[in-house]
């Protein structure tokens, strides 16, 4: 490799099988289309709805979807990271918290729309 | 061990007689499949959605009304500026570099720092309320 992404000692890794390499690769890039859907999503929420009888519904709605996605964009980072040094040192590799932590996200976003579209447009 | 694989050739034309490294020997029994084409095609999926994230974001470009806005389109610049170059990188990386699609991890840094740029500047425009 020609840019070692942990900065360690080149002599504990080995190559690992490419199909993994690439399968890491894709991964990150599916989180970051996830990031950047939840970005789009929240600005569209600030931009196109209409305004809701709660005062800054709209923000409420969509600066959490924003902040979502720059918590996906970096962490994307760090886990292609930590699947690269372990699948380099031959090691299991490391779980994320991630899906869980996008889950209750969305989880809680919903919530929020339900109790906006309840309380209805202004 | 790595000394002895010149860049670009791992993993290519395993009959070339100079490659000696048992590295070299263990990519020889690599099969990369379709996995480069499909990785390919997911770095064209993820311009496809960088470039609708960058037109929801700059539909404000002709109503920029205040410090704060321009501010908010200096970071969507910005953030897509980081994204071509790093996908330009990695494009070079797969092309030229390294063929097993390591693109580096300053490739991937600059991609996720683009995107969190296009989260930054998505964050102003919508504290600033909408026209």
């Amino acid at each position: 490799m020609s840019d070692d992404p942990q900065g360690q000692d080149p002599a504990q890794d080995d190559e690992p099988d490419v199909r993994f390499t690439y399968a890491n690769e894709r991964t990150f890039l599916a989180w970051n289309r996830t990031a950047l859907a939840l970005i789009a999503t929240g600005v569209a929420a600030t931009q196109l709805l209409p305004e809701f009888h709660v005062a800054g519904g709209r923000q409420v709605l969509g600066i959490p979807l924003i902040a979502l996605g720059a918590l996906v964009s970096v962490t994307s980072f760090q886990q292609w990271r930590a699947n690269e040094k372990a699948m380099r040192r031959r090691q299991p590799l490391p779980r994320s918290p991630m899906a869980l932590v996008l889950s209750i996200g969305i989880g809680v976003v919903a919530v929020i729309a339900v109790v906006l579209v309840v309380r209805g447009p202004k | 061990m790595g000394a002895d694989i010149p860049p670009g050739s791992a993993g290519r034309d395993p009959g070339s007689p100079d490659r000696v490294s048992d590295r070299v020997e263990v990519a020889e029994t690599w099969d990369e499949g379709l996995a480069p084409q499909r990785t390919q095609m997911a770095w064209g999926r993820t311009g496809l959605a960088v470039a609708a994230t960058l037109a929801v974001l700059s539909r404000r470009v002709w109503a920029v009304g205040g410090g704060l806005e321009v501010a908010a389109l200096v970071l969507v610049a910005a953030g897509g500026l980081m994204w071509v170059f790093g996908m330009r990188m990695s494009r070079d990386l797969h092309l030229h570099m390294d063929p097993h699609g390591l693109v580096g991890s300053r490739a991937f840094a600059l991609v996720s720092g683009g995107t969190l740029l296009l989260a930054a500047g998505a964050s102003v425009f919508s504290v600033v309320l909408p026209h």
